[in-house]
């Protein structure tokens, strides 16, 4: 956030105003009503800019390419697909689009064996944990994203959009690549070759995590999560982000 | 006999910024702040050192739209320009705060940086920084490595391998072509990896990255000596994880010595100070107040009230902070060393921009470190990574865990509600050029011109730096501008080309005015 800078001082001046005509003294009031209105305005505008630098300028007479029109991204490109990108060991964020086509084809399979449609649902798959582990998500249908809480580091996961029949039946718009969640933790996978006694590879660990010379290794595990949430990076605290105040 | 190194880091990044169709543009400004307060300062560090025999070693990352922009005679004109306004504005101030006993001898001390600035720009390197990095590069004791080509998030990039390939082909390109060597090395943008992102890295030729602590730490199989050692992965290349405590002590707000009291107070500019109408000449052209970079107070504590900056108090600051730094590692390397029996490498990298921009001091800092390292104790030495891997080639072989050194150490930052919307075009667009590249091996001609500015207007689109700013909020409409207008750009080439009817005049114009990887080949998305 941009401080500014200490107030100037005030230069608006102060009339003497003439005691006998009340008209005049309106007035004069009014001037400076006036003048403090406008200072004020000022003030704000100033403000305004600062919060919003870019503003678009008409641009001088210098060669460049200036978009026909209003250009406004599409809201699908008419594929029938499914994207999961991880965000971190606990969340999946997912976006689709699925062609009017698609949907028909669908709803027309579902009608063939006498079933009934019921939910929009984001079925997500636990492909680690062997077939038939998911769980659904009941989107809407109007949304073309979601981010998943799948709450499982180190774990590979798939994702359906479709729909879910009053009978239960599940039918697929479309599937979505397979991801896998990272860690959140240190592996419990040893190297037969790189091994280190436990007690001071916990000291190592508490020692490359920054978390200083730990007792125990019980110590250093409680601290892993909280670790995580305090990663001091860039941007962080002296970019021009920080809410830090001085 | 040293115990141990050190491994200092300086990422050096800014996106690509170029508005030829205005006067002065805002945001065109972050180069040229970056320019005189942090790429000069720490050139003269360099060679102040290098002047006074002082042995050190030094990794910086200079990005290829860094790079770019370095080499770009306009972007470099501009600069010259900018230098001078900040020399008159500079004088202007000797003058208002003559006989001022506070503020006179700042006034000339800017004055004295601004002059420096322009002479070390235009006299000694030609209006062409690259020269000074590559001199010291030369001269053995900086390393240079790259960046992604538009420092793209690559673990969201990912779902089409083509589209890392692409970011890590155009920097090793890049790189060699400005630089003349091919870099040995690569800082992944906010040290995003994934697993597999190595396996282009190797086939690219390099040789090394640098991850976050946890990258490490939470690697498979567990690394026996933590962040103090490199690793390999699978694929061969190294990977080298960041020390979290000597990143807290100059990063962390609580604990950090940028934050101490002596220190110049970021947020105290004239640009915001002084009264409008002085000042407005040496603001952006469209009026609005930004930081001159002139600035005379320091921090003082924390509350409203600043005191005037005195540079001598600082300066005594920051050789003591180094002094702290340095005994810190000292005393760091030789409890690892006990513990691994095998001298540890301490990895500590920083944003370059930290060092003269946010931490005034910071260049001083790291002067008076480097010397006292080399002068006044043999327990730490300085040291690049690939000096670690000659010295110890033998290193355990793990997978790094997907992670980043952005808040909350994974993709967060970069995917939330203020920039997830950009993804589903950016993986479009990546999958329609590897489409077009694929099945126009051979083009020329007008056909080629696009397919070259659709990979351009790709790589700029896929850019971190918007979705960083739309998430953090200053200059985001800018940054979301950016997005659209390269996707844009991309789309009606394209389009061109599907119809085979391709608009000479807007070809023409969207290459001036995207103007980055002269040397573009498309293919490098086939």
């Amino acid at each position: 956030m941009r401080k500014s800078g200490p107030k100037k001082a005030s230069s608006k001046s102060k009339k003497r105003t003439p005691k006998k005509i009340l008209k005049a003294a309106r007035k004069t009031l009014r001037k400076i009503k006036k003048k403090i209105y406008r200072k004020r305005l000022k003030k704000i505008e100033l403000h305004k800019t600062e919060a919003s630098v870019y503003e678009p300028r008409p641009a001088p007479d210098y060669p460049s390419y200036k978009p026909a029109g209003g250009f406004e991204l599409p809201r699908s490109y008419g594929d029938d697909k499914m994207v999961l990108l991880v965000r971190d060991p606990w969340w999946l964020f997912a976006y689709w689009e699925v062609t009017q086509i698609r949907q028909a084809q669908v709803r027309e399979a579902i009608h063939r064996e006498r079933l009934s449609p019921d939910k929009t649902v984001l079925r997500v798959y636990d492909e680690t944990a062997g077939a038939g582990v998911f769980f659904d998500i009941e989107v809407g249908v109007f949304a073309d994203n979601w981010y998943v809480d799948v709450g499982k580091p180190d774990r590979e996961w798939v994702a359906e959009l479709g729909i879910r029949t009053h009978e239960g039946r599940f039918f697929a718009w479309v599937r979505s690549n397979k991801v896998r969640t990272p860690r959140a933790g240190v592996s419990d996978v040893l190297d037969e070759e790189w091994l280190l006694p436990d007690e001071i590879y916990w000291k190592l660990f508490g020692l490359s995590g920054g978390l200083g010379n730990l007792k125990s290794s019980m110590d250093v595990r409680e601290f892993l999560e909280r670790y995580l949430n305090s990663i001091v990076s860039s941007h962080t605290p002296f970019s021009e982000t920080s809410l830090v105040n001085r | 006999m040293e115990k141990g190194y050190l491994s200092i880091i300086l990422h050096a990044h800014l996106p690509y910024v170029r508005h030829p169709e205005h006067e002065r543009f805002l945001e065109e400004e972050w180069f040229y702040e970056a320019v005189t307060e942090t790429y000069i300062p720490l050139i003269k560090v360099f060679q102040a050192l290098v002047r006074d025999g002082v042995d050190f070693r030094i990794t910086m990352s200079l990005t290829p739209t860094l790079l770019s922009m370095m080499v770009d005679p306009l972007l470099q004109s501009r600069y010259v320009r900018h230098i001078e306004r900040l020399i008159e504005l500079s004088r202007r101030e000797m003058e208002r705060t003559q006989g001022d006993a506070h503020f006179r001898h700042l006034a000339e001390m800017y004055h004295g940086l601004f002059l420096d600035a322009r002479e070390i720009f235009c006299r000694h390197y030609h209006n062409d920084l690259t020269r000074a990095f590559k001199e010291f590069q030369d001269l053995g004791k900086l390393e240079i490595i790259t960046c992604a080509a538009t420092h793209g998030f690559l673990p969201l990039l990912d779902t089409q391998k083509e589209a890392v390939r692409a970011q890590v082909k155009v920097a090793v390109l890049t790189h060699e072509k400005i630089l003349g060597r091919k870099p040995r090395g690569i800082w992944l943008p906010e040290c995003g990896y994934a697993p597999g992102v190595d396996e282009i890295l190797k086939e690219q030729g390099l040789r090394f990255f640098i991850v976050d602590s946890h990258g490490i730490l939470f690697g498979s199989p567990r690394p026996k000596f933590g962040v103090y050692a490199p690793v390999y992965c699978r694929s061969g290349v190294a990977a080298f994880g960041r020390d979290a405590e000597s990143s807290k002590s100059v990063w962390s707000a609580e604990e950090g010595y940028p934050g101490d009291s002596h220190y110049r107070e970021f947020y105290r500019d004239i640009g915001f100070d002084l009264e409008y109408d002085y000042i407005k000449p040496y603001l952006n052209g469209d009026g609005s107040r930004v930081n001159t970079g002139i600035k005379y107070y320091r921090i003082t504590h924390n509350g409203p009230h600043k005191e005037p900056y005195s540079p001598h108090a600082a300066r005594e600051k920051a050789a003591e902070h180094a002094g702290n730094f340095m005994f810190n590692r000292e005393k760091q390397v030789e409890y690892l060393e006990s513990l691994m029996n095998q001298k540890p490498l301490i990895v500590s990298p920083y944003d370059a921009e930290l060092f003269g921009h946010w931490w005034f001091e910071g260049p001083q800092w790291l002067e008076f470190l480097f010397r006292k390292i080399h002068f006044d104790q043999d327990t730490v030495k300085t040291i690049t990574p690939i000096e670690y891997l000659e010295r110890h080639p033998r290193n355990q072989v793990i997978t790094p865990s997907m992670s980043s050194w952005g808040y909350k150490g994974y993709a967060e930052v970069w995917l939330c509600g203020a920039n997830d919307w950009i993804y589903r075009h950016l993986h479009k667009a990546a999958e329609k050029m590897i489409l077009q590249a694929k099945e126009r091996p051979r083009a020329e001609g007008l056909e080629r011109r696009a397919l070259n500015q659709m990979a351009r207007e790709l790589l700029l689109a896929q850019s971190s730096d918007w979705a960083f700013i739309m998430k953090t909020g200053t200059h985001s409409s800018y940054a979301a501008k950016r997005t659209r207008d390269h996707l844009e750009r991309f789309m009606r080439l394209e389009e061109g080309l599907q119809k085979n009817s391709i608009d000479t005049g807007a070809l023409e114009s969207i290459e001036s005015t995207d103007n980055i990887f002269p040397w573009m080949d498309y293919r490098v998305y086939a």
